[in-house]
């Protein structure tokens, strides 16, 4: 059983460590299962698939989001500077989120991913998502003929 | 397959991921997106993908829309936006009727050349499927009354159209003419029982794939219909207790998504109190509940009404211009559309089904006959 020491600390794959508040922690259902389950002397959580740069900023949401007495305003502005990242950064910040299964977190990329694509032509859209046409010429031209409606 | 060459570090977005941001995409953009990379395409037509959208789309208030007929112009209106009336791509020319709508899918009823005709349209992706009736002329032996209705059977993945023929007198007393989309053909089952009478040609509502009449059973009350389409049979529901005994005026519709009865009375001609009654099918066991969810008043009478998806109602009160009122907040909004021959809920879906074709352009063609170019 993990020691009821009031910080716990989280490993990244490439050796960073976290220390967090155990009351932070806890609020994520992986990590209470890592506490519960897991046969942990050293309060050390690995976190095999997250790299130190990502669990970073993951770490500064959370903190912030426990931050007591904090406005809706405030949390607003923070979001918004929160997602000033690439789109590989949020990207990996989701696999985090999804990883540690936040699901506060997830919704709030998803719907920055959906702000960056709204409105923007096809190539814009797939520089969000890091891809290039794969199809060839004669390809193209048959699927967008059966949707050409699409592009009226 | 070629692999789609990474212009930045990004890994591909995992499928599940990407699925649920595209679940929130208009059909438009999905379309777009099907034509710009293989993997989107095939993500996109998944069946597990576009029911996901269906759901998703559909639960998100600002994409609710109306279906509205008038005359001569039919009209899609976003409620988030209902000052921008939506122009059509129409599959047939304007005098058809329609029936309803079910997952973004538009039933249609049409004559061609004296004959009658279904069409089922999905206008989001400009694709339908038309195809006739089952027996032209029902009535050349026997007189008999016509009924249609279209729903759908969740179970099967199956849309429906059922059409009910009651003779006065002969054998069969009833034919129930039901076609299927899935197996594209029509069969009937007949029957000597006499069934409710349905007061009207075709079905009144339709929700969550049910099919609602207003009918008469066999002493003459007033009762409601609902066919089952997983077991092929009528299930009568009769009306609230209430709604007889203060004879009040009622309309079937779909209110917040569910099948209810609004049923209103209006003490003057500027007041109208309407009552929100929802019910509760327990369909193996035969057995219907009326619930009274919510009544409010208002400030006006009114002839007609229409409950809408996200509950609000559209209220014609001629000679006067239909407008949306807002339950809650009171608030109305005049329609730019006057009479209303029919409405019908509807919200934008990827759905398909076999045998869709596309729908040639009207739009494009209409535009260019009216900017004839002028003759040398």
């Amino acid at each position: 059983m993990m020691s009821l020491g009031k910080l716990i600390t989280l490993k990244t794959n490439d050796n960073e460590e976290f220390k967090l508040d155990k009351t932070v922690a806890v609020k994520l259902e992986i990590i209470k299962n890592i506490v519960q389950d897991v046969d942990c002397t050293s309060n050390v959580i690995p976190l095999p698939n997250i790299d130190g740069k990502t669990m970073t900023k993951v770490v500064k949401y959370w903190k912030k989001h426990s931050e007591e007495g904090v406005t809706e305003v405030q949390l607003k502005n923070f979001d918004q500077d929160f997602l000033k990242m690439s789109h590989s950064e949020l990207h990996d910040v989701h696999l985090a989120a999804k990883y540690l299964d936040d699901n506060q977190l997830k919704e709030v990329i998803i719907q920055e991913f959906l702000d960056r694509i709204k409105g923007k032509p096809i190539e814009e859209i797939r520089e969000v998502f890091g891809i290039v046409n794969d199809y060839t010429p004669e390809e193209e031209e048959e699927v967008r003929r059966e949707n050409a409606w699409a592009f009226e | 397959m070629k692999k789609a060459r990474r212009i930045t570090d990004i890994p591909c977005l995992h499928e599940e991921i990407l699925g649920v941001i595209f679940s929130r995409l208009p059909v438009k953009t999905l379309l777009r997106l099907k034509c710009s990379y293989k993997g989107y395409c095939d993500l996109i037509s998944s069946p597990w993908f576009m029911t996901l959208h269906r759901k998703r789309f559909s639960s998100d208030p600002d994409n609710h829309c109306i279906f509205v007929q008038t005359g001569k112009i039919n009209r899609l209106i976003r409620l988030q936006n209902p000052g921008n009336l939506i122009k059509l791509n129409e599959p047939c020319r304007t005098d058809y009727t329609v029936i309803g709508s079910i997952n973004g899918l538009i039933w249609l009823v049409t004559n061609i050349a004296s004959r009658q005709w279904i069409c089922l349209w999905n206008p989001s992706i400009n694709q339908y499927k038309m195809f006739p009736v089952h027996n032209d002329n029902p009535e050349k032996t026997r007189k008999c009354d016509v009924s249609m209705g279209f729903g759908y059977e969740k179970g099967s993945d199956d849309y429906k159209v059922i059409r009910v023929l009651s003779y006065k007198t002969g054998w069969p007393l009833t034919i129930l003419e039901i076609y299927s989309t899935n197996s594209d053909s029509w069969k009937e089952v007949k029957s000597h029982s006499r069934l409710i009478k349905l007061n009207t040609c075709f079905c009144n509502v339709i929700v969550e794939g049910l099919t609602y009449w207003v009918a008469k059973d066999l002493d003459g009350s007033t009762v409601l219909a609902s066919f089952v389409w997983s077991i092929e049979k009528f299930f009568i529901i009769p009306l609230p207790e209430e709604v007889i005994t203060k004879s009040q005026t009622f309309v079937a519709t779909n209110y917040h998504g569910s099948f209810a009865l609004l049923a209103y009375s209006s003490p003057s001609k500027f007041k109208a109190c309407v009552d929100v009654w929802e019910i509760e099918l327990d369909i193996s066991a035969e057995e219907c509940d009326w619930k009274k969810k919510d009544t409010f008043h208002t400030d006006f009478g009114f002839s007609m009404h229409w409950g809408l998806t996200g509950g609000d109602i559209v209220v014609e009160n001629a000679p006067n211009m239909p407008f949306l009122f807002n339950v809650t907040t009171k608030q109305r909004w005049e329609m730019g559309i006057n009479p209303i021959l029919s409405l019908s809920n509807y919200t934008e879906s990827l759905v398909s089904i076999k045998g869709f074709r596309r729908v040639r352009n009207q739009l494009k063609r209409k535009r260019k006959a009216s900017n004839p170019v002028r003759a040398r």
